[in-house]
C-alpha cells in the first residue's frame, strides 16, 4: 500500500475539503485503508460529571469485507471541559462495522473500551472504565482526480 | 460521520455505578 499522499489517492470521509469532487464519489468503491480524523463531542454522565464537551482525535483502519461491508477498528482521543471542576480526558478503543449501501456513505455499529480519567489541576483524580456500544452514519468523498 | 455512544463506567473509586453517553461529529481523510 502506498501510503503517499496525493490528490489521486486522498479521499474524504465525512465533510470534504473538496466539496467539488462529489459528483465523482459513486465512481470508486471502499477499499482497505487507514484513517485519520478530527472532530468534537458533546457527553452526558450520570453521576460522575454531569455534562460535558470537548475535541478529539481518532485514527481507524479499514478491512473491506465484501461489497457491502468493511470491519474498522479505531483508536480516539478525546479532551474535554466538564460541568464540574474536573476535566476529562477519554481514550477509547472499538471495532466498528460499516454497511455501505452505496460507496458514497454507510451505518455503522460498533463495541468498544474506554477509560477516562478526570484531572483537575493536572493531577488525576480517578480514572474509570468499561465497554460500550456506539452506531453512526458517515459520508464518503472522493478527491478530484481519482 | 456522526456516531453516539453509550458506555458504562464501572471500576471507578466512587462507589455509585454510572454511564456516559456521547455524541461526536468526526472529520478526516482515508488513506487507500
Amino acid at each position: 500500500m502506498n501510503m503517499g499522499i496525493s490528490a489521486g489517492r486522498l479521499r474524504a470521509l465525512g465533510v470534504s475539503v473538496l466539496p467539488c469532487a462529489v459528483r465523482r464519489a459513486a465512481q470508486a468503491a471502499p477499499d482497505n485503508g487507514f484513517g485519520l480524523y478530527l472532530g468534537g463531542l458533546s457527553s452526558s454522565d450520570s453521576s460522575l460529571y454531569g455534562n460535558s464537551h470537548g475535541g478529539l482525535i481518532a485514527v481507524d483502519t479499514q478491512f473491506i469485507v465484501n461489497d457491502h461491508w468493511s470491519l474498522n477498528p479505531y483508536l480516539l482521543l478525546s479532551d474535554e471541559s466538564t460541568d464540574t471542576t474536573f476535566s476529562l480526558i477519554n481514550g477509547e478503543g472499538g471495532l466498528q462495522a460499516r454497511y455501505w449501501p452505496t460507496n458514497n456513505w454507510f451505518l455503522s455499529a460498533e463495541f468498544l473500551f474506554h477509560d477516562s480519567l478526570l484531572e483537575r489541576g493536572g493531577t488525576v483524580g480517578s480514572s474509570v472504565y468499561g465497554p460500550g456500544l456506539g452506531i453512526g452514519a458517515g459520508w464518503r468523498a472522493t478527491a478530484i482526480g481519482r | 460521520m456522526l456516531t453516539v455512544k453509550y458506555m458504562s463506567m464501572p471500576g471507578t473509586s466512587y462507589s455509585s455505578l454510572s454511564y456516559r453517553s456521547e455524541a461526536m461529529l468526526l472529520i478526516g481523510y482515508h488513506w487507500y
